[in-house]
């Protein structure tokens, strides 16, 4: 296969991806804003939606290494304690799903740049 | 002192002009709630008021740089989907390009910003050369990414257009 056909496959899961993004923000993220226990928990934005990101990521993270992220940013990153108590199994599999999706195929992405700078391609 | 920092706090009160909802210098609980619901900056523990004025400072030039960048990148796409519709060239290949590497681009950015930030936190000394290294980390791999993409959807562009004519 060229660089390019191989190039196609992580950037349609990006596609993807991106498609989970908008679920994550309508669906959980919506409902954590509107409780003022862990509003201002989210981490810092950034951007406009950059909470979703690190809410995603604090989700998708193993627990202690959320924790000692949080505990390290100086309150920059999300809660993890309180995103686990006021999320469901749901809103946590759809974060690691999205979060998955996104970072991989990003990340494959710039192996197979890589690679075809190193000339594995030609 | 306290007498005359009241009355001066008053007086300035009493120059604005009255609200329904009151000032923030009326009413400390509005403050607050002012404060916190400011959607730009969340709770932070800052050190200093010079570290939280440099924040600040960060913040609004960040927003700035990021929303113009942004709106100056678009802008150059569209014109060059625009060039290629005046020129009788294949516009709609040319729209698929710029948008899928508009995409790629600002995911690889968003993506080693977001990563990168967590990993600095667990670096002891976070110093601003970090923070200025991530972020040309993250802006040279979005560079980097949309011209990979923009290289190549092209070709991904003739392939799925040849595979439904195909059919």
């Amino acid at each position: 296969m060229t660089f390019s056909t191989l190039l196609a496959i992580p950037f349609v899961v990006l596609l993807v991806g991106s498609v989970f993004f908008v679920i994550f923000g309508q669906v959980t993220m919506r409902k954590l804003r509107k409780k003022p226990e862990i509003r201002h928990e989210l981490g810092i934005e950034f951007l406009s939606g950059w909470d979703i990101l690190s809410v995603a990521q604090t989700l998708t993270l193993p627990k202690s290494i959320a924790q000692r992220i949080r505990r390290n940013s100086r309150g920059t990153a999300a809660d993890p304690d309180l995103l686990y108590r006021y999320t469901t199994l749901f809103d946590r599999v759809l974060a690691r799903v999205f979060y998955m999706l996104i970072t991989l195929s990003v990340f494959a992405m710039f192996v197979l740049i890589i690679l075809d700078e190193f000339g594995v391609f030609d | 002192m306290q007498k005359h920092f009241q009355r001066e706090l008053s007086m300035t009160a009493g120059l604005q002009r009255a609200s329904r909802k009151g000032t923030p210098l009326r009413n400390r609980t509005r403050a607050l709630n002012i404060a916190r619901s400011s959607r730009s900056i969340k709770k932070l523990e800052l050190v200093s008021t010079l570290q939280a004025g440099k924040l600040a400072r960060f913040s609004k030039y960040g927003k700035a740089l990021g929303n113009g960048l942004i709106v100056v990148d678009v802008a150059s796409r569209i014109s060059n989907v625009q060039n290629e519709y005046k020129t009788d060239g294949n516009w709609e290949r040319e729209l698929f390009v710029e948008s899928s590497s508009f995409v790629a681009g600002a995911w690889a950015g968003i993506i080693t910003a977001n990563a990168g930030y967590a990993a600095l936190t667990f670096l002891t000394v976070a110093t601003p050369a970090g923070w200025v290294g991530l972020i040309v980390t993250a802006a040279a791999a979005s560079l980097h990414m949309n011209n990979k993409v923009k290289a190549n959807s092209g070709s991904w562009y003739d392939d799925v257009m040849d595979w439904l004519n195909s059919l």
